[in-house]
């Protein structure tokens, strides 16, 4: 819980970055900063690629915060691959970023670890992590959602009150 | 005294319908609604208590008794909603909210508080004219003459609730404190006009109020982080917040997770929509050479936006003016979150000027204008999203000089779209098809660049020009998916001074509708 709160601001930081685990047997070094993101990017080799290589270039758009590019690359990896672990752990850190899509993820993280149970250690962790920050976020929005239902009678109450003093007031002022 | 009890009372009735905003504003925003369901409020309450004050006045032998009470009770309510509203507001809010949640319940919220706590006293006080009216009537002055005088004489009081809260009460007195202080003259007023001076006691009970604690600092405070400052301007409730690592945020009004300006520590890059507002420099440079680029901030707050369009313009001259409408706000930024010293020496910061009017008079020729203004939270003000406004930047900039505008969009990706068209669409006229949208990765923002007289260049033209170190975040900005170009293919009518619905499409899409 305490660790979900932390990444609670830490969304709102942009401090995802921090969380993806880089997939099993990446060998290239990922750019660091825009330049090298952005010539990174054009000089990416064109189709087919190897597993391997799809999921290093998902992580790198994931890293950058590139949320349409890593959920390209995570289509062309699962076409490849189809239910490799980092094409879904990665849109599950996606889905992760804005609060429309983290239902989604939710489901998205937790069919990745009943999947992938036997998965890396770091895979494990940030899938697990991405789990537990949406489950607070999403318990915290549907308790948001619920006051905010049982408030819809708070104005014809308010008005009544209000109404009702208003009332006594001009009737006993003379 | 009854006419001085006329232009009390009207001049509380003002005072609350102002102030009452900037009592509802830390708790519910000061957005477009909470504005228009306080004057609503506060107009059917003046024309229910004339009414009742009429009907009172009909059946009452002793007016001006009975305005005394009404006057004293007026006053004790004003002095009650002082001390109730903030511990309703904050029994009736969520914890934790985000912006995104919370158009719906800021709506409810502030008609309720609204209706309760500031409805009662400005019916109360509305009653009192109408009595005084009939008190003044005699044979030697007709009902007409002693209606005009009351009328009057309460017109004038208005006009100094309205004057005196926003140039005396918010900035020298405090909200609290003028609330307090309307209510104890009222009680006095009213024991005058009872004729019981002694009775001018009571006023010493709302000066009560005035040991409440204070809960606006701490509303809606994000986990972790601490209030460094609290202050009131006649726009809006401010704080500047610290979280343990030393980050700072100055929020206004409600605050929830949102900022005006963000200082990170150690780093010239704060994150977010400032990092990518600072590619206005890169993409008005590009392909062109200036001895000492001119770059004007409209809606400056702290200058967050600064550190990063400096770093990104390296040892390229450059010199900055900063608009920024609140004079609290660069104060609170100066005190707080201080630029370097460097940046500090060559930006010229302008407070308490609109930042339209003010652009008119600067120099043509400015390289980057970037426009960074909120108004209540969300909104952007409707005169700096109009097809005329962007003539008015157009006509500024210089040949490849760029418009750069940040633009929060929350809710569902498609009602975001069609506002980001309809943005497009009112530039198009001004920047033809030099326009292009970034969206912010990882949040609810976009930036949307639009260039005088040249095309956009391609970002991997852009990419080679910006400094080792830009965050990768700024790049992914950059990258196809998080791109919109051009202008859209379907005929939008554009935001105009004239026709302008830029704030209830925003509500809207704030709503998700």
């Amino acid at each position: 819980m305490k660790r979900a709160r932390r990444m609670r601001r830490a969304a709102a930081a942009a401090a995802f970055a921090a969380l993806a685990a880089a997939p099993a047997g990446a060998q290239e070094a990922w750019p660091q900063d825009a330049p090298s993101l952005l010539a990174w990017h054009a000089r990416r080799e064109p189709p087919p690629l190897p597993a391997e290589q799809l999921a290093q270039r998902c992580f790198v758009y994931v890293k950058a915060g590139a949320a349409a590019e890593a959920r390209a690359a995570a289509d062309a990896l699962d076409e490849l691959a189809p239910g490799h672990p980092d094409a879904a752990r990665f849109r599950v850190e996606v889905d992760a970023w804005l609060p429309v899509t983290r239902r989604r993820g939710l489901q998205r993280a937790r069919a990745w670890l009943e999947r992938h149970a036997g998965a890396g250690a770091a895979e494990t962790r940030h899938v697990r992590q991405l789990r537990d920050f949406l489950a607070a976020e999403l318990r915290r929005r549907a308790r948001v959602e619920e006051q905010v239902a049982e408030l819809r009678w708070l104005p014809w109450a308010c008005m009544a009150a209000a109404g009702s003093a208003m009332l006594l007031a001009a009737r006993t002022i003379r | 005294m009854t006419l001085l009890a006329a232009g009390l009372a009207g001049m509380a009735v003002l005072t609350l319908e102002i102030l009452g905003v900037h009592m509802l504003a830390p708790w519910f925003g000061t957005s477009a609604l909470v504005w228009s369901q306080q004057i609503g409020i506060v107009l059917l309450a003046i024309a229910l208590g004339g009414w009742a004050g009429g009907r009172a006045a009909k059946r009452g032998a002793r007016p001006r008794r009975a305005a005394g009470v009404l006057l004293i009770a007026g006053a004790l309510l004003t002095a009650a909603a002082v001390v109730l509203l903030p511990v309703f507001s904050r029994w009736l809010l969520p914890e934790g909210m985000t912006l995104e949640e919370a158009a719906e319940v800021f709506t409810l919220g502030s008609f309720s508080a609204a209706t309760l706590f500031f409805a009662p006293p400005v019916f109360l006080l509305s009653m009192v004219a109408p009595l005084l009216v009939q008190a003044r009537a005699s044979d030697t002055r007709p009902a007409g003459q002693a209606a005009g005088q009351v009328s009057a004489v309460g017109t004038f009081g208005s006009l100094v609730g309205v004057f005196g809260s926003t140039f005396v009460a918010i900035p020298f007195v405090g909200v609290q404190a003028t609330l307090v202080g309307t209510a104890a003259v009222l009680a006095v007023a009213g024991a005058m006009l009872l004729g019981r001076p002694a009775a001018a006691a009571v006023a010493l009970l709302p000066a009560a109020a005035l040991a409440a604690p204070d809960h606006a600092g701490a509303a809606h405070l994000p986990e972790g982080a601490e209030v460094l400052e609290v202050a009131e301007s006649p726009y809006q409730h401010l704080r500047v917040i610290e979280f343990a690592d030393g980050e700072r945020w100055l929020q206004m009004n409600e605050g929830l997770d949102s900022y005006q300006s963000r200082q990170v520590p150690g780093s010239d890059w704060p994150g977010g929509y400032y990092d990518v507002l600072a590619l206005a420099p890169a993409y008005a440079l590009h392909g062109r050479e200036v001895e000492e680029a001119r770059l004007w901030f409209l809606g400056f707050g702290a200058g967050s936006v600064l550190p990063p369009c400096a770093a990104i313009l390296g040892r390229q001259p450059w010199r900055a003016v900063g608009v920024e409408l609140d004079p609290e706000v660069v104060r609170l930024g100066r005190r707080w979150m201080p630029l370097p010293e460097e940046v500090e020496e060559r930006t010229r910061v302008v407070s308490g000027a609109d930042a339209r009017s003010f652009l008119r008079a600067a120099e043509p020729g400015v390289d980057a204008i970037v426009v960074d203004a909120y108004a209540r939270q969300f909104e952007i003000p409707p005169h700096l999203v109009t097809r005329e406004f962007f003539a008015e930047a157009h006509d500024r900039l210089a040949d490849g000089g760029v418009l750069a505008l940040n633009v929060g969009l929350g809710g569902e990706a498609q009602a975001a779209r069609a506002f980001l068209d309809r943005l497009r669409a009112t530039l198009e006229p001004s920047f033809g098809e030099h326009v292009r949208a970034h969206r912010v990765p990882r949040s609810r923002n976009w930036v949307v660049f639009a260039r005088r007289g040249r095309p956009l260049p391609p970002a991997q033209a852009l990419g080679t020009a910006l400094p080792a170190g830009t965050p990768l975040e700024v790049g992914a900005a950059l990258l196809p998916g998080q791109t919109l170009a051009g202008t859209p293919r379907r005929a939008l009518s554009p935001f105009t001074d004239d026709r302008n619905p830029v704030t209830v499409a925003q509500a809207l899409q704030w709503w998700g509708r």
